[in-house]
């Protein structure tokens, strides 16, 4: 067997610089799943666990929802023991009191102004709508908020409106405007998929200088809902600058799915169940020739931009319509039998006439029928 | 300018508006139907949706694969059949590996329809790809002037496609192509077959294909076709239509190989929205509904444009500054509020929820 590095084998255009060290990622799952009322809420303990086996990817921010509901405050007090900053929103009549929250004020607050001052290092300014604000009146929000104390500003793309051009000229904008005031802004960076571009535009936002990124499991959340938290992991992950174990990317989402309720679907990227499957007979034969290579990571490699075993899935192979020999051969030999020319040849003229990929049951029934 | 129509986006869409005309290939016919998921429909329902992309002003429909199998083989005539008999602008194309295996059949219903057939045919050429195909250079390029020049000479129009070229080496994609594009290839095709690009990678690539391209002399396009392994296909997309690609491709609900393609939906919008194009995009949600019903694949409640939540408006203070703008007579400014896709463009409405009504 050569040895062969993964490196000699790639020649990757993808040439950007990125930041060495990853934004912060706010999660918004549970607040953003649970926003429908037609959704039913899982009972307080198991929100909490939740967050919990979020953490085991290594997240450590989240926002629980607003402070106004019971069921936030009941959630505040269930995660105790849990290391992670946690923010709310909050209201003039619901202002949260425990020191370690952080909290979440906007402008459309007819207070908003005694909220900040109230809060100051601990709040959070959202600027809503961003992508349509003139740039003076973003200015003049700017320059109130860092006189009374604020030092985080999140700019909010609530429509789903922004480019990833866009979203860097805000970030850009806003850091140039704490220089000219004299005061240090952390910005945060909140968007929507109603365009399709979340997940570039919090990277984009990240390259110009955003520290915090707001996001959610699956795009949970009003509209098309926020960047996906996988996404972004498994792309920050890719680009370098996370460093992290993310093995059980996997199993957390299966777990969150569960207990809310969401549906995995199959195509979503990374997670659902299609992310690392193929029925095509080009796909298959290169896999399985690089599997005799004698290299796990490069059969991994070769039809997949994102390496299953980093993220604790694996490459699997199907017979469909569209199979070749290989795919038969890999299936005969997962079920422990001899892959003889005449078993190959029934299952994949019977494949070949089928509409769709064929579970084992099928397979193993039709091998019987012979 | 006035404080209210402030637009942080405008530089992109006046970048985009000042480049020619951008051509649509639909691929839901063929890579859509690489889908693991997928229920390859009869053919009645092919034909549905080849309508649907008729009547959204696509350009081109990859049809099939027709080296699969009869089934395909028949399905590709049917389609084709329909284009010639309805007089249907599309233009259509199928795929086929580079050999004559695979050629044979496209030049073959070519023949039978009448209808001068783009064969869409496409070769490994990364580094990992040849090193476990144990492929050397000079067999490629010998592969790829056989296989062009023989499906030029059966009458076909070439597009020649390399396999995985965001992770191919330079010199191998210039020495591949030129052969391609001097043994008569009309098209090449940059593909992201596994979902590794990002767009700074895109740009650079399509950069150099300009180049490689113009050194040929020859008036030849340039594909881009994406997947969406890593959830950036739209915005790879978009960067090659920036960076100067004549044709992009896309599937219905993004339906493909693995998780799939770039959604055709979701780069008509952006580029509707962008300026670049006036498609009639109101029957794009019965385009959509059709891949999701006939080809039993997911349609997600968030996606973009078109799942049923995106444009249902939950909190009672955003529902009460929309009721404000509709009762000041300000329908688009009501539908646009809170969402960057106005729902009237892709033939949908808001809808409140809590109050069942739209």
């Amino acid at each position: 067997m050569s040895e062969i590095s993964e490196e000699e084998l790639i020649h990757d255009w993808n040439q950007g610089t990125w930041p060495m060290r990853p934004p912060l990622l706010i999660d918004h799952t549970l607040p953003a799943a649970l926003l429908s009322p037609a959704r039913p809420a899982p009972p307080i303990q198991e929100q909490a666990q939740i967050l919990r086996e979020l953490s085991k990817l290594g997240l450590e921010a989240f926002c629980i929802g607003c402070w106004s509901e019971e069921k936030v405050q009941n959630l505040h007090a269930a995660l105790s023991d849990l290391e992670a900053t946690l923010w709310v929103e909050c209201t003039s009549r619901y202002r949260p009191q425990p020191e370690q929250l952080r909290v979440y004020v906007t402008p459309r607050q007819s207070n908003w102004q005694s909220l900040l001052q109230q809060y100051g290092a601990r709040a959070t300014l959202v600027l809503q709508d961003v992508t349509r604000t003139h740039p003076e009146q973003l200015l003049e929000q700017l320059a109130t908020s860092v006189l009374l104390g604020v030092e985080s500003i999140c700019l909010c793309d609530d429509s789903g409106r922004a480019t990833p051009w866009a979203a860097a000229k805000l970030v850009n904008f806003t850091l140039d405007a704490g220089h000219r005031l004299h005061r240090k802004i952390r910005v945060e960076w909140s968007g929507r998929n109603d365009r399709g571009l979340a997940l570039y535009n919090a990277l984009s936002a990240w390259r110009a200088g955003a520290e915090s990124i707001h996001c959610a499991f699956f795009s949970q959340g009003e509209g098309a809902g926020l960047v996906a938290t996988e996404q972004l992991l498994v792309n920050l992950s890719l680009l370098g600058a996370l460093k992290r174990d993310l093995r059980h990317l996997g199993e957390v989402s299966l777990h969150v799915s569960k207990v809310l309720q969401l549906e995995l679907y199959a195509n979503l990227p990374i997670v659902g169940v299609d992310a690392f499957r193929t029925a095509t007979g080009v796909h298959a034969a290169a896999i399985l020739k690089a599997q005799r290579k004698g290299h796990d990571w490069l059969a991994d490699l070769i039809y997949s931009g994102v390496p299953a075993r980093l993220f604790g899935f694996e490459q699997r192979i199907e017979v469909g319509p569209m199979a070749g020999a290989s795919n038969v051969q890999h299936w005969l030999r997962k079920q422990n039998l001899e892959a003889t020319p005449e078993r190959i040849q029934q299952i994949l003229s019977h494949a070949k006439s089928c509409e769709r990929v064929l579970s084992d049951q099928e397979l193993h029934a039709l091998l019987r029928s012979s | 300018m006035a404080k209210s129509t402030y637009d942080w986006n405008l530089p992109e869409e006046t970048l985009l508006r000042a480049h020619r005309a951008i051509e649509f290939q639909d691929e839901t016919l063929r890579d859509g139907l690489q889908c693991p998921s997928v229920v390859d429909p009869p053919i009645e329902a092919k034909l549905e949706i080849l309508h649907l992309m008729e009547q959204l002003g696509i350009h081109g429909a990859d049809v099939g694969l027709p080296g699969a199998g009869q089934r395909a083989v028949d399905d590709v005539t049917r389609i084709v059949q329909e284009i010639s008999q309805k007089g249907l602008k599309i233009k259509p194309s199928c795929a086929g590996r580079t050999l004559r295996v695979d050629i044979d059949p496209i030049a073959a219903i070519s023949e039978k329809t009448g209808v001068v057939l783009e064969a869409d045919l496409f070769l490994g050429t990364s580094p990992v790809r040849q090193y476990a195909e144990e492929w050397t250079l000079d067999q490629q390029l010998k592969i790829v002037d056989e296989a062009v020049s023989y499906a030029v000479s059966r009458g076909l129009d070439v597009m020649f496609v390399t396999e995985d070229t965001v992770r191919s080496h330079p010199e191998t994609l210039r020495r591949l192509y030129t052969t391609a594009i001097e043994c008569g290839a009309c098209r090449i095709c940059l593909c992201d077959t596994v979902g590794h690009a990002t767009p700074d990678g895109v740009t650079a690539l399509v950069r150099f294909m300009r180049e490689v391209v113009k050194a040929t002399g020859r008036d030849v396009k340039i594909d881009w076709h994406g997947h969406r392994d890593r959830g950036l296909d739209v915005i790879n997309t978009l960067a090659a239509v920036e960076a100067g690609v004549d044709r992009i491709h896309g599937t219905a609900l993004g339906v493909g190989e693995r998780v799939g393609n770039t959604p055709m939906e979701t780069l008509l919008v952006n580029l509707k929205l962008a300026g670049a194009i006036d498609n009639d995009l109101a029957c794009l949600p019965e385009y959509v509904r059709a891949v999701h019903r006939h080809c039993q694949v997911p349609m997600p409640r968030q996606w973009p444009a078109l799942g049923a939540d995106v444009f249902k408006v939950v909190s009672s203070s955003r529902q009460q500054v929309i009721h404000d703008a509709l009762e000041r007579g300000l329908p688009h400014l009501a539908e646009t509020l809170f969402s960057a896709v106005p729902p009237s463009m892709v033939g949908r409405e808001l809808t409140l929820e809590g109050e069942g009504k739209s």
